[in-house]
């Protein structure tokens, strides 16, 4: 009797939830870094057609809202503080400014802004704009 | 009778679950993504400020579009000419030559957003320099 030789005992892992749990992460990840790189504040934007694609996560983005708060990477900030926000950016060369401004907010606030900007070098701005209304 | 062979096959099929937990997984990922991801698009004036970044030794006047706000109404005046609504101001502009460039001047109480219409009637009839000038007083 070869009570030993028959087929072994097949040990092999089930590899099926490692498998699972790779790709959850990795999709876990791709939206991680997606949903970051869309995180940018819900702003009222004017409804135009624009020049061009807005570049994503370059520069430094003003986000001025409806009361003419000014937000940088969601802070709210005072915009006598832009020279040095800008000073402190332009280290390695001036960067490029998105300025992503409510509709509806008073151009004496942009002018604010605008001055501010211009006085430090920047010569010129991204205007967010909206194809489809609000963002 | 050979049972084994039969066993055998149904043990190295692969198992399609862990496939199908990743493809609606990835389908999820996209719905929402796309869901998230409003396009967002940009006009890109120069900038300046009155009286400060005009260049003196210009040949070429720049042509100027005003916004002002009349009587509650937003309107866009170009020389003479006032302009009730961004279709009849791009008439206006298309007139124009092009190499002289564009000023926008906005003034206080008028949205942000029709300024923003004046720049984008300047791209549309073609103009390629297009500068936002804000008001160069401080008060």
């Amino acid at each position: 009797m070869r009570l030993g030789r028959g087929h072994p005992a097949r040990r092999t892992p089930d590899l099926t939830p490692m498998v699972d749990v790779i790709f959850l992460l990795i999709v876990f990840f791709l939206a991680a870094a997606r949903l970051e790189q869309d995180r940018r504040e819900p702003v009222d934007l004017p409804q135009q057609a624009g020049e061009m694609e807005q570049k994503r996560r370059e520069g430094l983005v003003l986000t001025l809202l409806a009361d003419g708060t000014l937000r940088i990477a969601g802070v709210s900030r005072d915009i006598e503080a832009l020279p040095a926000l800008l000073a402190e950016a332009s280290r390695d060369g001036m960067p490029s400014v998105t300025l992503r401004a409510n509709r509806e907010v008073d151009v004496v606030v942009i002018h604010r802004v605008i001055r501010l900007l211009a006085r430090s070098g920047v010569p010129g701005v991204e205007m967010a704009v909206a194809p489809g209304g609000a963002s | 009778m050979n049972f084994n062979r039969r066993r055998h096959e149904s043990v190295d099929s692969p198992s399609l679950s862990s496939l199908i937990d990743v493809v609606f997984l990835l389908l999820a990922y996209f719905v929402l993504t796309a869901a998230f991801a409003l396009p967002e698009r940009a006009l890109t004036p120069a900038i300046s400020v009155d009286g400060q970044g005009a260049d003196a030794s210009a040949e070429v006047e720049p042509q100027i579009v005003r916004v002002r706000n009349q009587r509650g109404q937003v309107v866009y005046q170009l020389g003479a000419q006032t302009h009730m609504t961004l279709e009849s101001l791009r008439s206006s502009l298309r007139k124009l030559p092009q190499d002289p460039g564009l000023v926008i001047k906005a003034e206080a109480g008028t949205p942000f957003g029709a300024g923003a219409g004046a720049i984008q009637a300047g791209r549309d009839v073609g103009f390629q320099d297009i500068t936002w000038s804000a008001d160069g007083d401080e008060s």
